[in-house]
């Protein structure tokens, strides 16, 4: 584990283009305190460790199961390895010893100097799109003072910054880290606490407190609301939605993010089972639709392209 | 475009290509009646009689008009540079693989019979054939006792020899603003000036007069033209035409003759000049160089909407021009590619910022008629307006190829270092594919070539034999199983490279002598500043700057990425043994998948940012450039390196054995300074941070990039700012070109097919990413549907 504040990481990403203004990096952490069913970064849920393993490369050589020195890896002949809970520590050993890179391990430690040294690699790009680094997952929210202790850092460095949240914690760590990132990409995920709770598993109470908290104090925050057909995107969610956001402080701008199939593989990656598996994705018509309900409220409102 | 443009446009790209031997003909009948004059003396004669009686005609509704051939899309043969392979060849032409051509059967039997003949003994490939010494010819000539000769692909500069002279930025700034009468008169002067009491004059007098009398052939053409129109104009039925053809009869009464008036006569004088150069010179990459800059000043207050109509014909005109090439170099450069280079943009001599109209109109005209040639280029530096910038990402999104966007300041920097001004420094044209020339101030670059980096490789790893032909080709520098450290295999690369580059110049050497003895150009030389002042053509070293020649390094990220998983995997962590790599190499992998597959994914690649392996492919290049640079050219001028493939990765690659980062034997290379295939997993910004690395600055002939981009990330105005922040963000790095690829279905097909390929095709939407090979199947079909409909 590397020493100072650290935080724990999947990926670090450059050129990303969709998440803030600009060419940016983006960090994403590992944790998050929901469980979306239609998360397209599975791997960022856990803050624990996990193996990726694509069975489509292992060519079952058993190299893995000879490099394991805590004998945490079995393999029946032709089939594929099997590691037991409970006794694999994440040495790492078998990621390096596997000839065809079939497996790897989700999360690593990571310090600040370490994710600052990796951002300042592309700073030209950024000072030329005036883009710069985001924070996302995972959340960032979870792991709060390694995320404000980067952003200080980038501040320091004028360094653009932007956090995507879906603001999920206690206000006194929440609202103050929001505060530091330069814009803020909020994610509501259902107007209804009932339906909330169903989708993610977690209540959306005190979500929308800090959202309410946010918006007195930060000029900079845009809604990024998740369309997923049969479980948001129904006419009555949409009314709920714009109600919602036409009694906050203050009413943001807001993104439609059409729900997309491009983390499925993932889950078989994962070893998991893909909890959406058959539905299909929005129509441009069926966004568009949710677009001009919202913005027919006077809410600004745009959707991203797939 | 309007409907004339569109349909002088239809009708170009319906025409097949074929080949004209007419220039041929009159070329040999004029060598053979001034046999026993002086080379110098016969061109003048042969490009006066070319002027005069090369079959002309003007096509329904073109505006700038002038065709080496009748037929567009036609090949004038240059029998003086192809008559070595041409006869071996001629058999195959219509069928062969690589860009087909139409030929009749009369014209191959009187290439036979008449024209191949006289030329027999007397090209440069047979020159060099006679003169190579033995242990040169093993490493070009694939068998040196078989003529016609085919190429090893180990080095090469068949691709020059084998075509004869383009490489240039002839002054067309001169003929538009005096004429060519007022060139007649400088020559005159200079005639007049020589004391012929000096024999050192004799050959001068002999030079000059042979340049006026290609000057005055070119005065015929056009009056020819003129003559033309008008007889054109009197049976024209259609008032508006025949109003135009007296215009185009008119136009060309005046130009090139006198000074240029206005930017109609501007345009027909340029295309006059470049026409003129490219009925005397058989090579690819005549470039009009800085285009914008010497035209603009005859734009005036003309009307946009008919600047942009002349500017679209004159692409067109551009378009119409073919090259026939041999066999083996049509498969380094395919398609049929001519690198006529249209600069834009950039700096004045002075340093101040140079886009001006014309700069837009230009990019306008390709934007509206998306044709292969001229090769469009635009110098970007950091006050070139963002407007421009972003028009340029505009025709960059189209998908064409166009444009090619440079680092102006670091180019002049680099131009600066061979002990230029500073005002020519700025002043530099880019000629070809990325390589800068001092406007028409610089001569042609007589020869080059192209080095196999992984080959020196290949022999370093294998006591210097060549592992597809078993032959001992290169030196002995060891068993590798006896060095004891990575440096000692360095060394052993360094020495077969260096032996490799050391043949290169000795080919060189043979093959520019023969050039000065076999070649003559006195009328490009008239529009090459110091060859009237001189007395002496470009041949002879007439010219007032004469660097060169250039070689070019193939292979640079196979090499990188093979030193670097030699070195991590047997020196570094001793995972491997060296004569366990050696099997596998020896075997292609065959029964090695492991180590293949280890090969392939533990070790890092170049193209990602990673120090590692990117410090390492830098010496591995940097070496090259240093050995090169040790060279001199005939007159004088320093060699210069770069790294600029065109398509010699796939040749070259196919004569290379296995390596070790994991690609098999017969593999195409990778791309110019491109990561190798399926191997950049961290995105453009890297990649740019990659190739700057290699210190493109130090490399003169110029180092060049083709990164691809999803549809989707210039989808929009939002995606152009961002397309146009990346190319200002490589030139802070220190990239020197890049040119977009825009991801089609095709490649994503593709993708669908090799995955291995493609294992970098990234998929970006907010938040979130993964590789496209990863994805289901039914997921990348929903993908390969949004870009074809123009996401």
């Amino acid at each position: 584990m590397a020493t100072g504040i650290t935080a724990y990481v999947f990926d670090i990403q450059r050129f990303s283009l969709e998440d803030g203004p600009g060419l940016r990096t983006l960090v994403f952490l590992k944790g998050c305190p929901l469980r979306c069913a239609w998360c397209s970064n599975p791997e960022s849920q856990s803050t624990e460790p996990e193996f990726m393993y694509d069975d489509l490369r292992c060519t079952a050589c058993g190299t893995c199961v000879r490099a394991c020195t805590s004998r945490a890896l079995t393999v029946a002949s032709d089939a594929a390895p099997i590691i037991q809970p409970g006794l694999c520590d994440f040495c790492g050993n078998c990621v390096t010893a596997c000839p065809s890179g079939a497996r790897w391990i989700c999360g690593r430690w990571i310090s600040v100097d370490d994710v600052v040294t990796a951002i300042r690699r592309d700073v030209p790009f950024y000072r030329r799109s005036a883009g710069g680094v985001t924070l996302g997952g995972g959340e960032p929210v979870w792991q709060p003072a390694f995320s404000l202790e980067l952003l200080s850092r980038a501040k320091d460095e004028r360094i653009d910054t932007t956090i995507e949240t879906c603001g999920y914690g206690d206000r006194e760590s929440v609202v103050p880290l929001l505060m530091a990132a330069d814009h803020v990409y909020f994610d509501l995920k259902h107007a209804d606490t009932n339906r909330h709770l169903e989708l993610t598993g977690a209540s959306n109470e005190t979500i929308l407190a800090n959202l309410s908290l946010l918006l007195v104090q930060h000029g900079d925050v845009t809604i990024r609301y998740p369309l997923v057909p049969d479980c948001n995107d129904q006419p009555g969610d949409i009314a709920a939605l714009a109600q919602l956001l036409l009694g906050l402080p203050r009413t943001p701008r807001v993104e439609i993010v059409p729900y997309h199939r491009y983390g499925e593989h993932k889950y078989r990656l994962l070893q998991r089972h893909y909890p959406l598996s058959g539905i299909t994705v929005p129509g441009s018509d069926d966004v568009q639709g949710v677009c001009h309900t919202l913005q027919h409220h006077g809410i600004a409102c745009e959707a991203l392209t797939l | 475009m309007n409907t004339r443009v569109e349909r002088l446009r239809r009708t170009m790209v319906g025409v097949r290509p074929s080949v004209d031997i007419t220039r041929a003909r009159i070329v040999t009948m004029v060598h053979q009646e001034h046999a026993g004059e002086p080379l110098v003396a016969v061109w003048g004669h042969a490009m006066h009689r070319l002027f005069g009686q090369l079959p002309i005609a003007i096509a329904p509704g073109e505006l700038v008009v002038g065709s080496p051939t009748v037929r567009p899309r036609a090949a004038q043969l240059y029998p003086e540079v192809q008559a070595a392979w041409l006869e071996a060849e001629l058999d195959d032409v219509e069928n062969r693989e690589w860009d087909p051509l139409e030929i009749s059967a009369g014209d191959k039997t009187e290439l036979r019979d008449s024209i191949l003949p006289y030329w027999k003994g007397r090209t440069i490939a047979e020159r060099l054939y006679l003169q190579c010494p033995s242990d040169t010819a093993h490493l070009i000539y694939l068998d040196p006792s078989i003529w016609p000769t085919s190429s090893t692909g180990i080095i090469d500069n068949y691709s020059l020899i084998q075509k004869g002279i383009g490489t240039v930025v002839p002054n067309y700034r001169k003929v538009l603003e005096v004429g060519v009468t007022g060139i007649i008169t400088q020559l005159d002067r200079r005639v007049a000036d020589l004391d012929l009491t000096d024999p050192e004059n004799v050959s001068a007098l002999v030079f000059l007069r042979s340049a006026r009398r290609t000057l005055e052939g070119l005065l015929i053409y056009a009056r020819r033209y003129a003559q033309l129109a008008l007889n054109m104009a009197e049976q024209e039925h259609d008032q508006t035409r025949r109003a135009e053809l007296l215009r185009i009869h008119e136009i060309c009464s005046r130009v090139p003759a006198q000074p240029a008036r206005d930017f109609y006569e501007a345009m027909q004088s340029f295309w006059f000049t470049h026409l003129a150069v490219r009925i005397e010179e058989s090579g690819h990459s005549l470039s009009p160089g800085r285009f914008d800059q010497y035209m603009a000043p005859y734009l005036g207050a003309m009307d946009p909407e008919h600047a942009l109509e002349l500017i679209e014909c004159l692409y067109l005109k551009f378009s119409e021009l073919m090259l026939f090439v041999n066999k083996d170099t049509s498969k380094f450069y395919t398609g049929v590619p001519q690198w006529q280079n249209l600069n834009l943009g950039g700096r004045c001599a002075d340093g101040l910022d140079a886009t001006n109209a014309l700069s837009y109109l230009c990019l306008d005209a390709m934007i509206d008629l998306r044709v292969v040639q001229p090769d469009i280029s635009v110098r970007i530096h950091s006050d070139t307006p963002e407007d421009f910038l972003l028009k340029a990402c505009e025709l960059s999104r189209l998908g064409t190829g166009h444009p090619k966007f440079y680092n102006e300041d670091l180019i002049a920097y680099s131009m600066a270092c061979k002990g230029l001004s500073i005002n020519e420094s700025r002043d530099f044209a880019i000629m070809g594919c990325v390589e800068p020339r001092v406007q028409a101030k610089e001569g042609i670059h007589l020869t080059g070539g192209f080095i196999n980096l992984p080959m020196a490789l290949e022999l370093a790893l294998n006591d210097g034999i060549w592992r597809r032909t078993g032959k001992q080709v290169g030196l002995r520098t060891g068993d590798p199983r006896t060095f004891s450290s990575y440096e000692e295999l360095q060394q052993a690369y360094e020495a077969q490279l260096a032996h490799l580059i050391h043949h290169m110049f000795v080919v060189n050497a043979i093959a520019e002598t023969a050039y000065s003895e076999l070649l003559c150009s006195p009328f490009l030389s008239a529009l090459t500043e110091g060859c009237i002042e001189s007395g002496r053509p470009l041949q002879q070293g007439g010219a007032l700057y004469n660097f060169g020649p250039a070689v070019n390094e193939i292979g640079v990220a196979d090499t990188g990425d093979s030193l670097a998983a030699i070195r991590k995997l047997i020196f570094d962590e001793r995972r491997i043994e060296m004569c366990e790599l050696l099997h596998a190499l020896e075997h292609d992998f065959e029964g090695y998948a492991e180590l293949r597959t280890l090969l392939q994914h533990q070790v890092p690649r170049y193209g990602n940012d990673d120090d590692y392996v990117d410090l390492i492919t830098r010496d591995a290049v940097q070496f090259g450039n240093r050995e090169v640079m040790k060279y001199r050219n005939i007159f004088g001028g320093q060699a210069q390196a770069g790294i600029i493939a065109v398509t010699a990765g796939i040749p070259f690659g196919a004569v290379v054995g296995a390596l070790p980062s994991g690609r098999q034997a017969g593999q195409p290379l990778a791309d110019n300074s491109s990561p190798a295939s399926g191997c950049d997993r961290t995105g453009p910004t890297a990649i740019a941070r990659s190739v700057a690395k290699l210190d493109p600055a130090a490399l003169r002939n110029g180092t060049l990039l083709n990164l691809r981009l999803s549809p989707r990330s210039a989808a929009d105005m939002g995606g152009l700012h961002k397309i146009a922040a990346l190319v200002r963000g490589m030139w802070d790095v220190g990239c020197w070109h890049v040119q977009f690829n825009i991801i089609d279905t095709k490649t994503l097909r593709q993708a669908q097919e090799h995955p291995a390929d493609h294992a970098d095709l990234l998929v970006r939407v907010a938040g979130y990413s993964a590789y496209f090979t990863l994805l289901h199947r039914d997921v990348q079909e929903d993908i390969i549907r949004r870009t074809e409909h123009g996401l």
